[in-house]
């Protein structure tokens, strides 16, 4: 009687089994009269992705048998991306950040877009920065999602009460460094050294646009894996220029990124060079901070060689790329080339207070419009030396520099030293 | 025929409910430990080709200078965790465990900080760390001790120990709790035998209460350890916000599996950890036999 229970409940079982393989197996029949692309990114709908259902829709009207599934503001995506792309089951279409993009287009496992690029003339849509932004081994395999500039965030107001103009060269920097040093409520005159690398890279970057470019940087990177070049060398000795003049307080390296941009807000640092991304957050920051801080940019790069390579720094943010395996080529395509059209790209710039990488935008800000114009005048050379470089490099970059800072004794030769034994 | 028949149908009973949790166990613990093993034997991104290199990932290990000071820090941050986390929970312990006013409300705000989050506990420190508007630092200068004004997190030798004291402050509290517990199961009448004796209560505690508290110190040093090993999050955020590379091995093992893109290394370190935090265990579990014994 035992057996006989256990028998029809592995029957039932079965039965359930089965039912449910048919039924799936009957909707995946319906599915396959539309092509469903996933599409997925970190960004969330409640933030910078806020307007892509709508861009979905329209799309959709106007192609009625592809659909676009889009999933965002996913934790840990960075990771949840490669394990998707090691095991086969790679999304269409995906955004990925430029040093993760550079080794998934060296690995094969980006759709080559150069012809595409040639069929929509997006050589000339797109910030020429871009285009190098997007390349590796002279084959473009991606579009980037947003663009940032490198610039010099300062306190207009403090500017105008000391009677001080901004500062266009070296020398210049140094003197308006030591009249803010006597600000009582200046801790220190230029925020930076931070998290991760974010300030002190981002600021060695600016340097090294000027006095190496970024060729040298990524030969480095991909074939000699010996960072001691004179021009970055010549960086790290500019930055320690900008330490013995009092530009950085040696404190500041025990200053996490958040409360450097706290103390940017509140009037205890006046100058803070970093990205245009940072934008949208910094002005919010300071309006509820409600303190005497005006934001500005420099109107000009800082020079700190007198035949600067480039002026600028810049980056192309992340990167839009195809899978190489995807099974909806011609549909995730069509649906890249609507999304990267002038028309829909303007609505994600008038959303976001940001910078897009198309040429020709319309941006109302006139801090972000001053930001533009070092962006369009920013060459292949200028693109952000710390997303060129691999992340160990870029730590002990950072614990070098912020030796230098605290006071440490230690050369630039030592710390480009460490950032050679890194790379091996 | 009977009684082998029930002995099948309870064995097959047992196995049917053991089933979907040993399942679950496999899946999730078992098999990626073998496949952590595995991989700790090949050269991996995350993506892309993975190919055999042998035993290279643990012969670059003991050279890695970053492996080397990442063990360095955990060993320090241990010595720390044990010699003062533990021994000030003990110290604690002993002076709750007589009778002043309000013994709740300190044991209450002592064990407090185990229930916060290391994440928040890592934030809130690197506030009151902060070289500028940190409450310490802040402290130093309202009482006119400006030179104890220090970078805290900021100066490379001084980070690890900043951090060290946050653990400190984090984990006495157990320690606090499980010597205090300790102490009312010692026998009141061995205490009065030794005050009737004339010892002091220096002697008391040296000669009669720190040797039976032997076995649950042991328990706890080694519990401690193992939780040294494992430390991953106060140093990842408070290192790491301010950009200032101070590692321990739960670091190193995060980095180079998800910032280098070197899976394989990685589960090389973890594997060594692992097999590290295996032998405290088995320690732990011999001198939690030991303390049972005593005990009874």
């Amino acid at each position: 009687m035992k057996k006989r229970k256990w028998d029809i409940l592995v029957l039932v079982a079965l039965f359930i089994f089965s039912a449910s393989i048919a039924f799936a197996g009957g909707e995946q029949e319906k599915k396959d009269e539309v092509t469903t692309i996933r599409w997925i990114s970190p960004w969330s709908l409640a933030t910078k992705a806020e307007q892509f259902p709508s861009i979905i829709e329209d799309f959709e009207k106007e192609n009625p048998n592809i659909k676009v599934e889009y999933e965002g503001g996913i934790t840990n995506y960075m990771e949840l991306l490669k394990a998707d792309l090691a095991v086969g089951n790679a999304p269409d279409l995906f955004g990925s950040f430029h040093m993760y993009f550079t080794e998934f287009a060296k690995d094969g496992l980006l759709y080559d877009m150069t012809d595409l690029y040639n069929k929509n003339d997006w050589q000339s849509q797109f910030l020429p920065l871009t285009i190098e932004w997007n390349t590796v081994n002279e084959r473009l395999y991606g579009v980037s999602a947003l663009c940032f500039a490198l610039v010099w965030y300062y306190d207009v107001n403090l500017f105008d009460e000391l009677g001080i103009d901004q500062a266009k060269t070296k020398a210049e920097l140094f003197e308006i460094c030591n009249k803010l040093k006597n600000v009582p409520s200046i801790q220190t005159p230029i925020a930076s050294t931070s998290s991760a690398g974010a300030g002190s890279i981002s600021l060695l970057g600016m340097i090294t646009a000027q006095t190496t470019g970024i060729g040298p940087v990524i030969q480095a990177r991909d074939e000699t894996k010996d960072y001691m070049i004179p021009g970055l060398i010549k960086a790290v000795e500019i930055y320690k220029e900008l330490i013995d003049n009092g530009c950085i307080d040696p404190m500041v390296t025990g200053v996490s990124h958040p409360s450097q941009v706290s103390m940017f807000a509140t009037g205890q640092a006046a100058i803070y060079p970093m990205h245009t991304g940072l934008f949208d957050g910094m002005k919010k920051t300071i309006d509820e901070a409600d303190t005497k801080v005006k934001l500005g940019i420099f109107d000009t790069a800082v020079n700190f060689v007198d035949d600067p390579i480039t002026p600028y720094s810049a980056g192309g943010g992340m990167v839009w790329s195809i899978s190489k395996d995807t099974k909806n080529l011609d549909e995730t395509v069509k649906f890249l080339e609507f999304f990267t059209s002038t028309e829909v790209q303007r609505r994600l710039t008038h959303q976001f207070v940001t910078l897009d990488p198309i040429a020709n935008q319309e941006i109302e800000d006139p801090i972000l419009k001053k930001a533009l114009l070092q962006l369009e005048a920013a060459t292949s050379d200028s693109v952000m030396f710390i997303d060129y470089i691999p992340s160990k490099v870029m730590e002990a970059l950072n614990a070098g520099l912020l030796d230098l800072t605290s006071g440490k004794s230690i050369s630039p030769e030592d710390i480009m030293k460490a950032a050679t034994k890194a790379a091996k | 025929m009977k009684k082998a028949n029930f002995g099948r149908v309870k064995k097959t009973t047992i196995f049917v409910f053991l089933a979907p949790a040993l399942l679950l166990y496999t899946g999730f613990k078992v098999l990626p430990i073998l496949g952590s093993f595995i991989l700790s034997f090949m050269q991996w991104k995350g993506f892309g080709k993975i190919s055999f290199v042998g035993i290279t990932n643990y012969i670059n290990m003991f050279r890695d200078e970053m492996v080397l000071e990442a063990f360095k820090n955990n060993l320090i941050f241990g010595f720390f965790s044990i010699f003062l986390g533990v021994g000030l929970g003990l110290l604690l312990a002993l002076l709750l465990d007589r009778n002043i006013k309000a013994k709740n409300l300190f044991r209450v705000s002592i064990y407090l900080p185990q229930i916060l989050s290391m994440v928040v506990i890592g934030f809130l420190w690197t506030w009151l760390y902060n070289p500028y508007f940190g409450l310490i630092n802040s402290f130093f200068s309202a009482i006119g001790a400006d030179f104890l004004i220090r970078n805290w997190l900021g100066d490379s030798n001084l980070v690890v120990y900043s951090i060290s004291v946050v653990g400190i402050w984090r984990n006495y509290g157990f320690s606090m709790v499980v010597f205090y517990a300790a102490l009312q199961n010692i026998p009141q009448e061995i205490i009065d035998s030794a005050s009737i004796d004339g010892a002091t209560e220096f002697q008391k505690i040296r000669k009669i209460i720190l040797p039976l508290l032997k076995p649950i110190a042991a328990v706890i040093v080694a519990l401690t350890l193992i939780n040294v090993f494992r430390i991953f999050d106060i140093f990842y955020i408070m290192a790491g916000d301010t950009g200032r590379r101070v590692d321990v091995l739960a670091t190193v093992i995060f980095k180079n599996a998800f910032s280098y893109n070197k899976m394989g290394y990685a589960s090389a370190i973890s594997v060594v950890v692992c097999f590290l935090t295996m032998l405290i265990s088995i320690v732990y579990f011999k001198t939690l036999g030991q303390a049972s014994t005593d005990n009874s």
